[in-house]
């Protein structure tokens, strides 16, 4: 049977969604990620989560890093508190502490966010108007080249019923 | 007529399927998504004169899937390369 790249990308978002109901940790999935999720016609390299920093979430987290066959999660730079896990998914995962650009915090995003099933798991999915808001705040080369299609994927969100 | 399911071959389905160029039966999943899809692009454009149709397209085919089949990931393989 030939395993096509949506079957790897549904496999991983099953897998990720058990290693986070395992560990118990509550996340938001947020980034590109969210945006395919959104229906967003886009590509990404990696999975972003957003969580609380609570010395429960960080041993949560340890937890979650072993449910998906990676190492404890290191600090991408010292000028950043984002942190990454390398496991066994199609892609690393990059931890986001409590708030992202645009002044969203974790609450504000966990408010707007959607329920999406993927599998016999659901994730928590922000909103597409939170991603764009923070992209635009980030205001990266990257966020930057990402913006129009969000956008155009926002309005005809809108229009479809 | 013409695209009904079942194995009879009426002269009325097959007058059918010469006249509307389809082999007959039930049409396929991927035929009725791109029906769907057609339908749902024709409505927008309209309104969303803005969007480049190739996008839209795009943006309603996504918004059309279930939501685990919208997801894409790119891999990098150890020898360098990426692949989806």
């Amino acid at each position: 049977m030939v395993v096509t790249s949506s079957d790897l990308s549904e496999k991983t978002l099953v897998a990720l969604a058990r290693a986070l109901r395992v560990a118990k940790l509550e996340a938001v999935v947020i980034g590109n990620s969210a945006s395919m999720l959104n229906g967003a016609p886009v590509t990404t390299q990696d999975i972003d989560l957003l969580i609380r920093d609570t010395r429960v979430n960080r041993r949560k987290l340890a937890r979650f890093a072993d449910e998906i066959g990676g190492g404890p999660p290191v600090r991408v730079s010292e000028l950043s508190n984002v942190e990454w896990i390398e496991g066994d998914l199609a892609v690393p995962v990059e931890i986001h502490f409590d708030r992202i650009s645009g002044g969203l915090t974790f609450s504000s995003i966990r408010s707007r966010a959607q329920t999406v099933v993927v599998g016999s798991e659901t994730l928590r999915v922000a909103a597409l108007a939170d991603l764009i808001r923070s992209k635009q705040a980030a205001n990266r080369p990257k966020d930057r080249a990402v913006l129009p299609i969000l956008r155009d994927t926002l309005a005809v969100k809108k229009k479809l019923p | 007529m013409g695209l009904k399911g079942g194995r009879s071959r009426t002269a009325a389905k097959r007058a059918a399927s010469r006249r509307n160029g389809a082999l007959g039966g039930r049409p396929s999943h991927a035929a009725l998504f791109e029906r769907s899809l057609r339908d749902a692009c024709a409505r927008l454009a309209p309104e969303l004169p803005r969007i480049d149709p190739g996008d839209l397209r795009l943006i309603v085919r996504c918004l059309l899937l279930p939501p685990v089949r919208r997801a894409v990931f790119v891999r990098r393989r150890r020898d360098g390369r990426y692949v989806f």
